[in-house]
């Protein structure tokens, strides 16, 4: 087990510099020059060029990557053009409020999504099911700004239950939660509607109901254990995918996470903070889908991994 | 053939068809949106402004007195459009990686699954976001952004196919016999994959119209004034609180368009080959 | 047993979050009076003269003073500097400078001081607008408290360019112990109040200096500056009594704010002028007709109702009616066939097609389609092309031949309120890309440079009037830029609240408010 952990962090590393690669290539395909904008509007040519030797910017390609590389080893992932301050502190600070989120979206859509997939399958082509499969087909098809959109509408600007946005309190993480959250939740409802149905399909099931054992105790004791594992894979999975529908969410909520971080960098020409955001985002992702597998070779007794 | 059973078999998933319905809905709608619109999307009405929705005007008019429903119309075209580009670009792609990966295999497959591996790194709508920030705005781009999204998905299911059928022993068969790479590939390969194919390209479609969508939402689209159903409900956001109805035409019709598609991918698979059903 | 985990791993993760979410910030009620403003932007840096943004300037109102500072008329008031005299040949400054200051790290704010920050203003290398004072040539210590100014030309709206709110002292043993990058994160000035703490992208909090210099002032014992750029959310902020100033509340946040008797809506006028820039090297905007016949085809009273939702004013001249100066010089009424005649006149019966470069910012997309629409009416096509704002600022910086740029929404409001400023910047010979400054229009017009320069020399303001005056009445018969507007400032306040105000330069003074 231990060397499958080391061997897929290993693999990781290749993949993490094709990341940076691409990332700093992107960067500096963007036209724009951060050190005009940093210089403001009434600095002369002069007071720029200064800058951008400040700032480093006048050096060849090749040697600003290799700085870039040779600093992301040591765990600096660079100075913020905008106001020479870390890229690692302003991601650390956003990072919070984008994990807390993502947790709490997560939570949603499992809880959600467990619920209704489990009652679905336990009442299969009852109306329960009916129900719960349309309300998951219709959760994965609805964007996540058009429902964020609405529940501001309802809930913040007509009702007044919640607030617009921001980031002081639980009652501003809720609707950001149930949006991002939406999405993840019909699709784990999905897996585990289907994985109910086959597992409840089994013999051993028909057995114990012969013998006159109540579904619901089935349901608990033996099906949902069986059932969950490709839930958690899948979980797993949609995690990735929160990380990258908060960037969305945040901007729609006013949200002080990393995508708002993300779209202030890329409006200001932020080159090193876009390239840490980025790679963050792209390490969290490939940290969580190894987690994932993890998870799954624990939960499943079935899976050895070499 | 298989024909028969296919439909057969589709048209027992109640899902599936009105997915099929609404496709065909929202398909006839951009081909003949311009021609159904009761207004030019674009001429301003400004004594008419903000107006929610009448007789006169089913969706509401926006800041500038424009017709809602008549921009929508228009919309369909672009999204779909965009999207469908998008997506058969990443298909060919893929296919062509695909195929050339599984079947010779070596350097070419590494190099090219790494490079799959690295775009995979990059979660969800990020890269696209990267892409076209780096490249610019304009409809071109984000088919690019949208076809690249889809590339890796598509190569990997193509190659999968493509290193099981080479192994198959007719195949070496048919190759002792003299029959170019190539000929093979097509012949053989191919026709053994359409099925899924077809099933992940018309899901893939539901997830670029999102992606398109919230791309313009974010700015990120074509120039204004191009009726993106994005960009218009951008707008509805900004007028939130003094006119709510303006999202409303525009919501309604990207739901029905990505649950058609959803639907309508979901019936397919179903029918195709009940062994992909999750 | 084992099925039981995924319930303990729920339960883990809400109690996490929840632990989370509700840890209280800097924001839980400290000492009694707490001052909250919420702004649509952060300050960037807390060293002043780096400070690019106009929610910055309140920060640094807070922490730092200069040798005087704007009023709510946008004049100069002295503030640092007690009092001055200027020379009659208007070339040398003799300032005197407000005794018993110190700074926050207790050293003491004498002419020495001034005399370093003096020049350090003027450094290429320490400050981004050391062109604002490059008419200094020499900055001398007289005693304690006098320094005087050695100007190479005369100037006269050098009180103007000192009274901006990022032009202050800062103390310089912090200087000496923090370095210029230091100073980004470190503040020391002379100002009523200290930092507590930043978190950046979200507050901003200082709280009272006991050693301010100003007896019984600041009149409250915390300022909180929040940064939230929702519009919807800084209105709802105001309703809940969570904020007790915020600027800007769009328009579309005045209807839900009009009815409520604990808030008071202040609509004041700014300086910020917006118009339409266009490329005068790339035909056919070369052609005076052409110029003018575009502003005639704008209908500015459904300009500003439609964009600014009646929030703005109809400009009469270049600059705003606060700046020094001011005349009314006229306006281009709306008239469609003047404008088609113009064209005509021109060489463009049928029209032609240009193309509008704008940035993401949803104001310009809109108005963009605005004038798309309005343009269309003449025969004029207009093409849009959105870029972010560092490439947009990119693609305007380039030189006469290069620059491919043809119309642009541009507008200024200068931050020193000075007349000469605007002109120079956005209109002058030297202003042109790819030096830096914003004459993008590649305008040149020596006679109006001569009358601006010859404004600037004299200390007598009749003639200085004069010399503006003939400035902005050459700007209009040329046309040199397409006027649009000047949006009107609208802030909210509690009731509870006096003493801040809006800066028409868009910037707040919030330092010497009172709660009651």
């Amino acid at each position: 087990m231990t060397r499958y952990i080391v061997r897929r962090l290993l693999l990781m590393v290749p993949t993490l510099f094709g990341v940076t690669v691409v990332v700093f290539t992107f960067i500096h395909l963007l036209p724009g020059d951060p050190a005009a904008l940093m210089a403001g509007n009434d600095a002369t040519g002069e007071a720029i060029a200064i800058m951008q030797h400040e700032l480093g910017l006048d050096r060849p390609l090749w040697t600003q990557y290799g700085i870039y590389v040779s600093e992301l080893l040591r765990g600096n992932l660079g100075v913020s053009l905008r106001d020479h301050d870390p890229v690692s502190a302003h991601v650390g600070q956003a990072f919070g409020p984008t994990l807390v989120l993502t947790v709490c979206a997560m939570v949603v859509a499992i809880t959600v999504g467990l619920t209704i997939g489990v009652m679905a399958a336990v009442n299969h082509n009852r109306f329960p099911d009916y129900a719960g499969t349309s309300l998951a087909m219709f959760g994965i098809s609805l964007p996540s700004f058009v429902l964020g959109l609405a529940l501001i509408w309802v809930f913040a600007v007509e009702l007044r239950w919640f607030p617009t946005g921001g980031y002081h309190g639980p009652s501003t993480l809720v609707l950001p939660a149930i949006t991002l959250g939406m999405g993840a939740g019909a699709t784990i409802e999905r897996i585990a509607r289907s994985q109910m149905l086959e597992a409840l399909g089994q013999d051993y099931v028909r057995t114990a109901k012969a013998k006159g054992q109540r579904t619901s105790v089935i349901v608990v004791r033996h099906v949902l254990r069986n059932a969950l594992i490709p839930v958690v894979t899948v979980a797993g999975l949609d995690f990735g995918n929160l990380i990258s529908g908060a960037i969305i969410v945040e901007s729609i909520f006013a949200y002080p996470g990393l995508g708002r971080l993300l779209f202030d960098s890329i409006n200001f020409r932020d080159y090193p903070q876009i390239q840490g955001i980025v790679f963050t985002f792209a390490a969290e992702f490939l940290m969580v889908n190894l987690l994932t597998d993890l998870l799954y070779a624990r939960v499943d007794p079935r899976i050895r991994y070499r | 053939m298989r024909l028969p059973r296919f439909v057969t078999a589709f048209s027992d998933s109640p899902g599936g068809v009105a997915g099929a319905v609404l496709v065909v809905l929202v398909v006839a709608a951009a081909c003949l949106g311009p021609v159904v619109a009761p207004y030019s999307p674009n001429v301003p009405d400004y004594a008419d402004a903000l107006q929610p929705p009448t007789l006169h005007h089913w969706g509401g008019t926006d800041e500038f007195g424009r017709d809602v429903l008549s921009r929508v119309l228009y919309g369909a075209r672009i999204s779909l459009g965009v999207a469908g580009l998008g997506v058969a670009a990443g298909l060919l792609a893929g296919i062509l990686l695909g195929l050339a990966t599984g079947y010779y295999g070596g350097r070419l497959d590494d190099v090219v699954m790494r490079i799959i591996d690295v775009l995979l790194a990059f979660p969800g709508i990020l890269l696209a976001i990267a892409m076209v920030a780096v490249l610019g705005p304009g409809l071109q781009n984000l088919v690019l952004a949208i076809g690249i999204f889809g590339v890796p998905g598509f190569t990997r299911l193509v190659r999968g196919s493509t290193l099981q059928v080479s192994g198959m022993d007719y195949i070496e068969a048919v190759r002792a016999q003299g029959a170019r790479s190539s000929w093979i590939l097509l012949r053989h390969v191919l026709p053994n994959i359409m099925a899924p194919l077809i099933v992940i390209a018309t899901l893939r479609l539901g997830g670029a119209i999102l992606t398109e969508s919230a791309l313009a939402f974010l700015g990120l689209g074509a120039p204004p004034p191009t009726p993106e159903w994005g960009a218009i409900l951008s707008d509805a956001k900004d007028n939130l609180v003094t006119s709510p109805y303006l999202g409303i035409a525009p919501s309604v019709t990207l739901v029905i368009t990505v649950l058609g598609f959803n639907l309508l991918g979901d019936g397919l698979r179903d029918a195709l080959d009940p062994r992909l059903r999750m | 047993m084992c099925t039981r985990w995924w319930l303990r791993w729920l339960a883990g993760c809400i109690g996490f979050a929840l632990v989370v979410a509700s840890s209280p910030g800097p924001l839980s009620a400290a000492g009694p009076k707490i001052l909250t403003v919420v702004q649509s932007g952060d300050a960037s840096t807390l060293d002043p003269p780096h400070e690019g943004f106009n929610s910055g300037s309140a920060v640094d109102r807070s922490l730092y003073e200069g040798l005087v500072a704007f009023d709510v008329r946008m004049k100069p008031i002295p503030v640092l500097a007690q009092s001055w005299s200027i020379s009659p040949d208007g070339l040398t400054y003799t300032i005197h400078l407000q005794p018993g200051v110190t700074f926050h790290d207790g050293t003491p704010f004498n002419a020495q001081a001034a005399k370093v920050n003096l020049d350090r203003l003027r450094d290429p290398k320490e400050d981004p607008r050391y062109a604002l004072f490059d008419m200094i040539s020499q900055v001398k210590v007289v005693d304690d408290t006098t320094v005087q100014l050695i100007l190479s030309r005369p100037f006269s709206a050098l009180f103007y360019n000192f009274a901006n709110p990022d032009i202050t002292m800062v103390s310089p043993a912090a200087m000496a112990k923090y370095g210029i990058d230091g100073l980004a994160t470190h503040e020391d000035g002379t100002g009523p109040f200290t930092l507590v703490s930043w978190t950046k992208g979200d507050n901003l909090v200082v709280r009272r200096n006991p050693r301010y210099w100003k007896p019984g002032q600041p009149y409250v014992d915390q300022i909180v500056f929040r940064d939230v750029p929702d519009g919807t959310q800084r209105v709802a902020m105001l309703k809940t009594g969570e904020a007790q100033f915020v600027f800007p509340i769009d328009p579309a946040g005045v209807k839900p704010l009009s009815g409520d008797p604990s808030i008071r809506l202040i609509k004041g006028p700014s300086i910020l002028v917006q118009f339409v820039g266009m490329n005068l090297l790339h035909p056919p905007f070369n052609n005076r007709d052409v110029r003018l016949a575009l502003n005639y085809a704008i209908d500015k009273q459904t300009l500003i109702n439609t964009l600014y939702q009646g929030y703005a004013q109809e400009m009469h001249s270049f600059v705003s009616p606060l700046l020094p100066g001011y005349k009314a010089v006229g306006s281009y009424p709306f008239d469609l066939n003047k404008a088609r005649e113009l064209l005509r006149e021109a060489g463009y019966p049928n029209g032609f097609t240009a193309t509008l470069w704008i940035s993401n910012v949803t104001f310009q997309q809109r108005l963009a389609v605005f004038l798309q629409q309005q343009f269309a009416q003449i025969g004029v096509t207009l093409k849009i092309v959105a870029l972010d704002g560092g490439s947009l600022y990119a693609l305007e910086n380039k030189g006469p031949g290069e620059n491919t740029v043809q119309m642009r929404i541009s507008g200024f409001s200068p931050s020193n309120g000075s007349t000469y400023w605007q002109f120079h910047v956005v209109l002058s010979k030297a202003a042109w890309p790819p030096n830096g400054l914003s004459n993008f229009s590649f305008y040149e017009n020596p006679a109006m440079e001569q009358a601006l320069d010859a404004a600037l020399r004299t200390t007598n303001l009749a003639q200085q009037n004069a010399g503006y005056a003939q400035a902005q009445q050459m700007e209009f018969d040329d046309g040199a830029v397409i006027w649009l507007a000047s949006p009107t400032n609208i802030a909210g306040q509690t009731t509870n609240l006096t003493g801040a105000y809006v800066v028409p330069d868009q910037t707040l003074t919030v330092q010497s408010a009172q709660l009651h």
